[in-house]
């Protein structure tokens, strides 16, 4: 089992709802989906989401998880992406870069941006003026299709 | 140690001329990259991608050293070699951030995580240590590079 990178959610979902959201993002059934508090003893399951400093982050992004699972997926971008459009929230996690300020920005209507956002000291992330240019982008592209 | 003097021998993998680079450097952020900065709340990256510096490693030399023109630098790439580091470097911001050599520690994702675990307990106690014995995907010898990089840490006694 390995350990993924971040997921930075734009909302906050109940753990169970972020059980279900996992489970179909990795394409398997719900009780092979695991969900993680700090303290609580390690579920045994295939997937493991783990909530990171009890899931709860400030800024734009006040969920943030960790996935364990099987090497091949656990940083698969169809995981983020995945939650983004089940949300319908964006959803952030690292890029490919050495660079740090590198990350993918996940959206709702299923596209993906390399951004460059900083982690404030507090722990949290806000949306930058380009972030929030993409986002709204990405909500007037779904408005447009429904 | 390899801050000054001699350069040490360039890795095959190093690319680039001795030049300035085309923006001016500035510090490393100092809570991705600092021991002392390692929070519950800080974000792993891919691979073995998140890198932390020792404290004995003089940044400022390193980047003052960049920015006088005395460096490997592949401006295409965006990094930097300089007393046995390579360093990268965001070309809009010139904030520069560690990639590998001497001073370096690249952490797995699995042994970032743990280090931000314990910073969850704030000390590396009891809990902490229970904690880091359960951790999924460590060996023992990852737990001794995450207990050696958070006692690397300036501001905690423990």
């Amino acid at each position: 089992m390995n350990v993924g990178t971040d997921i930075f959610i734009a909302a906050t979902p109940s753990p169970e709802s972020l059980r279900v959201a996992m489970a179909h993002a990795y394409g398997v059934s719900e009780d092979r989906v695991g969900i993680r508090r700090p303290g609580e003893p390690w579920p045994n399951t295939p997937v493991m989401v783990e909530f990171v400093a009890n899931g709860y982050a400030p800024g734009d992004y006040p969920t943030q998880v960790l996935p364990w699972g099987p090497e091949d997926r656990v940083d698969d971008p169809a995981i983020p992406a995945s939650l983004a459009v089940t949300f319908g929230v964006p959803v952030l996690t690292a890029g490919d870069s050495y660079d740090p300020t590198e990350q993918m920005l996940f959206l709702p209507d299923g596209s993906a941006h390399v951004i460059f956002v900083e982690q404030d000291d507090d722990g949290g992330i806000r949306n930058t003026p380009e972030m929030q240019r993409l986002i709204a982008a990405a909500r007037a592209a779904l408005t447009h299709a429904a | 140690m390899a801050n000054g003097g001699e350069q040490p021998e360039l890795p095959a993998s190093v690319t680039g001329t001795r030049q300035k680079p085309q923006v001016t450097l500035g510090m490393p952020s100092r809570t991705r990259h600092d021991p002392d900065g390692i929070a519950a709340r800080g974000k792993s990256r891919k691979g073995d991608r998140n890198t932390m510096i020792e404290p004995w490693v003089d940044v400022r030399a390193d980047i003052d050293a960049i920015n006088r023109g005395e460096a490997i630098v592949d401006r295409e790439r965006a990094t930097a070699w300089i007393h046995g580091r390579l360093w990268g470097f965001h070309t809009d911001t010139g904030t520069a951030y560690p990639i590998s050599g001497t001073g370096f520690i690249s952490l797995t994702q699995a042994q970032h995580s743990a280090l931000r675990m314990i910073a969850g307990y704030t000390h590396l106690n009891e809990d902490a240590e229970r904690e880091l014995r359960m951790r999924p995907s460590l060996t023992d010898e990852d737990r001794e590079i995450v207990r050696y990089v958070w006692r690397l840490r300036r501001q905690l006694g423990d």
